[in-house]
């Protein structure tokens, strides 16, 4: 009751007088949470998405059988069969298929080959023409029959009767689209980007004869699946997997779990930047109204009261704050949803339609009182302040001499700052986030934490050192500006400290966007020098395209202009995933064209070059080349052997070598794809490379294929350039959605300079007030604050650019490589540096145009009799 | 005896220096006295206020005030001992910026369980008493000096407090204003039978009160009945 008196009467009055205070606090916060929200949205919907597209693809099956990519013989199915306690198994053929002259996945679609006759046991489907899924004669008859989606046809602007072209492993070819499905049954997986053909064409266009890719068990009645899924295991042997729907979810949600990790990590700096804002704006209200809170205290206020006082201000800002960002929330997850899931796709070559962005009430809710309860956790800090306030304030003229116990305080916050600094060195470099996942957390907060508390000193520090420069300046209003900068260490350390976090992370991002970038770069021009790429279209660079018979090379080695690399001219590569224990890796099926390796780069990390490529290819026994991923999550090293589940039995390999590929992040396994092609009996070709004959032009080369093949075989030629710039912009693509966190936290930081600017020229009004009496122009008072915004915004960047890159180098020379297992080497994001000044710069300069005509615009005798 | 001081020391360090600004000071104000202290800058005598007050606390010695040793309180007695006991009235004013006139009124009694509605009777009267029916709900910045500092005394008042502690209620007023105000004071004090100790280096100011303290470097140099 009393706090409640003492908020409608005092803290209600602050919140009316100073409303742009408040609106901007509440928007800082505002931004913070939308990013957050944003994020969850879209982790929550790309999980619950998978679960529902795995649900929706079993349908009533209980147990699935499968054996990778490359499929299994078709006769296993009657064994399947008979097996004791199955009710019923259903045949399924799975494929990726592109629209002709697709370049990107979201042109992509799953095709699902199934068996019409038989899928009422197992899966429903709904059509607009019900007799088609009902009296599938007439669909079957007609060998080139597809159905869609309603929602896919709707997006293409596709109806019944159309024609459709798609890439097939045979090459292009014509379909006609039979039916449409409502996104009902299994009509609901992978969003909706899903066709349905009958199992025996699906076979023939994807190269998948006499082959099946999924069988799905409905037990009988009662039937213990465990029993079931050990009995079906041990009668069709290795090499088969035996798995329950839900498992395959948990398999998927864990392989996310990382990814989901940084997403949501980089969201939170956002937030906490936001949170920066409230602390700030509660801290310089309380050295604002020091007097009043004094007066309060003499008049009988206890300490508790001034702290609930300051946190019940707060409670309105961090409930409207969460509830305008949840609003913005949702509309940035709808447009940060694709960049994210493209970025899936590239990292994991797993491709997520997400069907819906789902923000439940719930998840609105806990957002609500989450944010409203970190929005007052920042500011009980400051609030604990007002408490120390003694009574005496009330007898004191406000004065800004340096209090010893703010001095100390300002110290305290360096100390601490330097400290969380090293905590977050050490951490990262021994890796003691991996013993749990709490320090973790900390560790990366920290980084935030730290930068936020040690940057300001380094800021005055410049601000001290360029002293000198400008008292030689005949400019004395920048002199003057300069001065009152470093007159108030609180105030221009609470200044910088909002505009300085966002850029940090500005630089931050960049840092790891570069090492990436880079690293990335370099290693596709030590591995690739072929000039051209051969493949079906699709997407290139991640090997997600439509894969071919291998049937074509003599052809495409007929074509003028084409030199075959290597003595035996093979140059195909098969690329496909595979899960090694419960892990999404890549296999490489590579042809032997051991001069490339020979004389080129092969990717080899720490052993001879030549002699690990040849030890790889000529060992007596199958061997294999790993990436750093493989060998953290197998737990094995050089000279090991493991196995691979094939669908002719487990083959073991000795690994001759370590590679750095970036296909996964999981694991790469490089194979020889003879030793392939004979235990998967897969003779599918992602991608030729090959060479060009002196005297011939790439264009000239391109031309020929695609008069020759294009047509039939829906053939995509790009040059080694092309395909270099496919994956520079991949890369840029991965990191797309990084940009909206990078705007909402220069955002958050502007208005946290704002926000402070402003309160520093109100705590400055008397002192305006007289520099205007004894002379200064308005245009002077006002190039004043606008020249101490840019000074911060300048020095503010260049120290965000110092402990940015620090912090990136490490988390990129220790973070990523743990967590992701990829090799990334550090790059200093040169091209960052100019652009975060430049930002730092204009930021603050727009954040002083409103302080800087406020300040301008005081009348003198009011300002003389300020108080 | 309505306020006892015994023996009151205080010290402050300076960098390296310490300060005694009060040494030993003793006295003893009974009810209804309109008390003037005065003395040059660096006497003492707002730092005996400020003890008196509890707005401070003494190196050594008592501030018994209506039978309670005020230096024993705890921060937060203390608090509520000023809220209930004690009324302020400051050289610089002190109103809120953002409340009206009435709302600072009734401010030390909002702050503890009371609604406006039920000090609003009461903070009415004290301010039409102090000439400002008119002005109850204009905010300080419309006020004019006098007016905030009828303002203050009202506040002060509206506890019904033992004692009302005044800090050179007229420094930053002109002439006139001043000598309204301390009319209105010493009316006050006359017709309510308050007690009231104010500090002031203004000799004219001082002869509004009944007793007069003299301090200089520390100690109480005279006390004498006006």
């Amino acid at each position: 009751m009393r706090l409640f008196n003492v908020f409608r009467h005092i803290g209600l009055s602050h919140l009316k007088a100073r409303p742009a205070r408040a609106v901007l606090t509440t928007l800082g916060v505002a931004f913070g949470i939308s990013l957050y929200v944003a994020i969850a949205i879209i982790n929550h919907s790309t999980r619950n998405s998978m679960r529902d597209s795995i649900d929706a693809v079993a349908g009533k099956a209980r147990l699935s059988i499968s054996a990778g990519i490359a499929g299994f013989p078709e006769d296993r199915l009657e064994v399947i069969r008979v097996i004791p306690g199955v009710k019923s198994a259903v045949p399924m053929i799975e494929a990726r298929a592109f629209f002709e002259g697709a370049t990107e996945s979201a042109d992509g679609l799953q095709i699902m080959g199934v068996d019409l006759l038989q899928e009422a046991s197992v899966r429903t489907y709904k059509a607009t023409d019900q007799k088609i899924i009902d009296d599938p004669l007439t669909f079957l008859n007609q060998a080139d029959s597809i159905i869609l989606t309603q929602n896919l046809a709707t997006k293409r602007g596709l109806k019944i009767d159309d024609k459709i072209r798609l890439s097939t492993a045979l090459g292009a070819r014509e379909f006609t689209i039979r039916g449409l499905l409502e996104p009902e049954g299994a009509a609901r997986a992978y969003g909706g980007s899903l066709a349905i053909m009958d199992i025996d064409g699906a076979r023939v266009s994807f190269g998948k004869e006499n082959k099946l890719d999924r069988v799905d068990i409905v037990p009988r009645n009662g039937e213990d699946l465990n029993a079931l899924q050990t009995r079906i295991e041990s009668t069709l042997g290795a090499g088969y997997r035996v798995e329950r729907p839900e498992t395959q979810s948990e398999q998927m949600e864990r392989m996310l779990d990382s990814y989901q990790l940084i997403l949501t990590f980089f969201s939170s700096l956002a937030l906490l930047v936001g949170l920066f804002l409230v602390m700030n704006s509660i801290s310089v209200a309380v050295a604002e109204r020091k007097r009043e809170i004094g007066t309060l205290r003499a008049l009988g206020a206890t300490r508790s009261l001034m702290v609930a006082l300051f946190v019940s201000e707060v409670v309105g800002i961090g409930f409207m704050g969460s509830a305008l960002g949840c609003i913005l929330g949702k509309g940035l997850a709808h447009k940060m949803s694709s960049q994210i899931t493209t970025s899936v796709a590239a990292q994991f070559q797993m491709r997520i339609e997400i069907s819906h962005l789902d923000f439940t009430t719930s998840q609105m809710l806990f957002t609500l009182v989450a944010g409203t309860l970190a929005a007052v956790i920042a500011a009980f800090f400051p609030a604990l302040r007002a408490a120390t306030i003694h009574p005496l304030e009330s007898m004191r003229r406000h004065s800004e001499s340096s209090d010893p116990a703010e001095t100390r305080r300002s110290n305290l916050q360096v100390v601490f700052g330097v400290l969380l600094l090293v905590f977050m060195s050490l951490s990262m470099i021994f890796s003691w986030g991996k013993v749990w996942i709490g320090i973790d957390l900390l560790t990366k907060a920290s980084a935030v934490l730290g930068a936020a508390l040690f940057g300001p000193f380094l800021v005055l520090g410049l601000l001290r050192l360029t002293r000198g420069f400008g008292a030689k300046l005949s400019f004395p209003v920048l002199r003057l500006a300069q001065e009152n900068l470093l007159r108030s260490r609180k105030r221009t350390g609470a200044n910088v400290m909002a505009l300085m976090v966002g850029l940090f992370l500005v630089m931050l991002i960049a840092s790891v966007r570069s090492s990436f970038h880079d690293t990335l770069t370099q290693w596709l021009d030590r591995i690739f020098v072929a000039d051209i790429m051969v493949g079906s279209n699709g997407r290139f660079i991640s090997g997600d395209v439509q894969a071919i018979q291998d049937s074509i090379l003599p052809e495409l080695l007929a074509v003028p202009g084409i030199k075959p690399i290597g003595t035996d001219r093979g140059a195909a590569t098969r690329i496909i995933p595979y899960y090694y224990e419960g892990k999404k890796m890549a296999i490489k099926a590579i042809d032997r064209y051991a001069d490339f390796y020979r004389f080129q780069n092969i990717p080899v990390n720490g052993s001879d070059r030549v002699q690990t490529a040849l030890d790889w290819y000529e060992s007596p026994e199958p061997a294999a080349l790993v990436s750093r991923g493989f060998l953290t999550n197998a737990g094995k090293k050089i000279g090991d052997h493991f196995e691979l589940d094939s669908p002719g039995g487990k083959v073991s390999f000795r690994i001759a070598g370590e590679i750095i590929d970036y296909a996964s992040s999981q694991g790469v396994i490089y194979l020889d794809r003879r030793v392939y092609k004979k235990h998967w009996n897969d003779s599918l070709v992602t991608v030729f490379v090959l060479n060009l004959e002196t005297g011939y032009t790439f264009e000239q080369v391109r031309s020929e294929i695609a008069k020759r093949l294009g047509k039939k075989w829906n053939l995509v030629t790009i040059s080694n350039r092309e395909f270099k710039d496919q994956m520079q912009s991949a890369v840029e693509r991965s990191f797309a959605y990084t940009r909206v966190i990078e705007t909402i936290a220069l955002l958050v930081g502007l208005l946290g300079l704002l926000n402070t600017l402003l309160i520093s020229v109100m705590e400055r009004t008397r002192e305006i007030g007289v520099l205007r009496a004894i002379g200064s122009t308005r245009v002077q008072i006002s190039k004043m604050i606008l020249f101490e915004a840019v000074i911060q915004g300048f020095f503010g960047a260049c120290v965000a650019i110092l402990l940015g890159a620090y912090v990136g180098r490490l988390f990129v020379e220790y973070a990523l490589t743990e967590q992701l297992g990829w090799i990334i080497e550090y790059h200093f994001p040169k091209q960052s540096v100019w652009m975060t000044i430049i930002t730092g710069v204009l930021v603050a300069a727009v954040a002083g145009i409103w302080p800087a005509r406020r300040a301008s615009g005081l009348e003198i005798t009011e300002a003389l009799d300020y108080e | 005896m309505l306020l006892q001081v015994r023996s009151l020391e205080k010290t402050y360090s300076r960098g390296e220096e310490t300060i005694r600004a009060l040494r030993g000071v003793s006295l003893e104000i009974p009810e209804g006295q309109f008390v003037s202290i005065m003395g040059p800058s660096g006497s003492g005598k707002s730092t005996l206020l400020h003890l008196m007050g509890g707005l401070d606390r003494p190196s050594s010695g008592q501030v018994i005030l209506g039978g309670e040793s005020i230096d024993r309180l705890s921060d937060h007695d203390l608090s509520l001992f000023r809220r209930r006991k004690l009324g302020f009235i400051f050289q610089f004013f002190n109103l809120l910026p953002t409340l009206s006139a009435l709302e600072n009124v009734a401010l030390p009694r909002l702050l503890g369980n009371e609604s406006l509605k039920e000090i609003e009777p009461r903070a009415r009267e004290l301010l039409g008493m102090m000439g400002l029916e008119s002005r109850i709900h204009h905010k300080p910045d419309q006020l004019s000096g006098g007016e905030m500092q009828r303002v203050a005394i009202a506040r002060a008042l509206i506890s019904d407090p033992l004692l009302i502690l005044a800090d050179e209620p007229t420094g930053n007023l002109d002439s006139k204003t001043g000598e309204s105000i301390l009319t209105l004071l010493r009316d006050m004090a006359l017709k309510t039978g308050k007690t009231i100790v104010m500090v002031t280096h203004d000799p004219k100011a001082a002869s509004y009160g009944n007793r007069l303290l003299r301090m200089r470097d520390g100690v109480l140099e005279s006390d004498e009945t006006v």
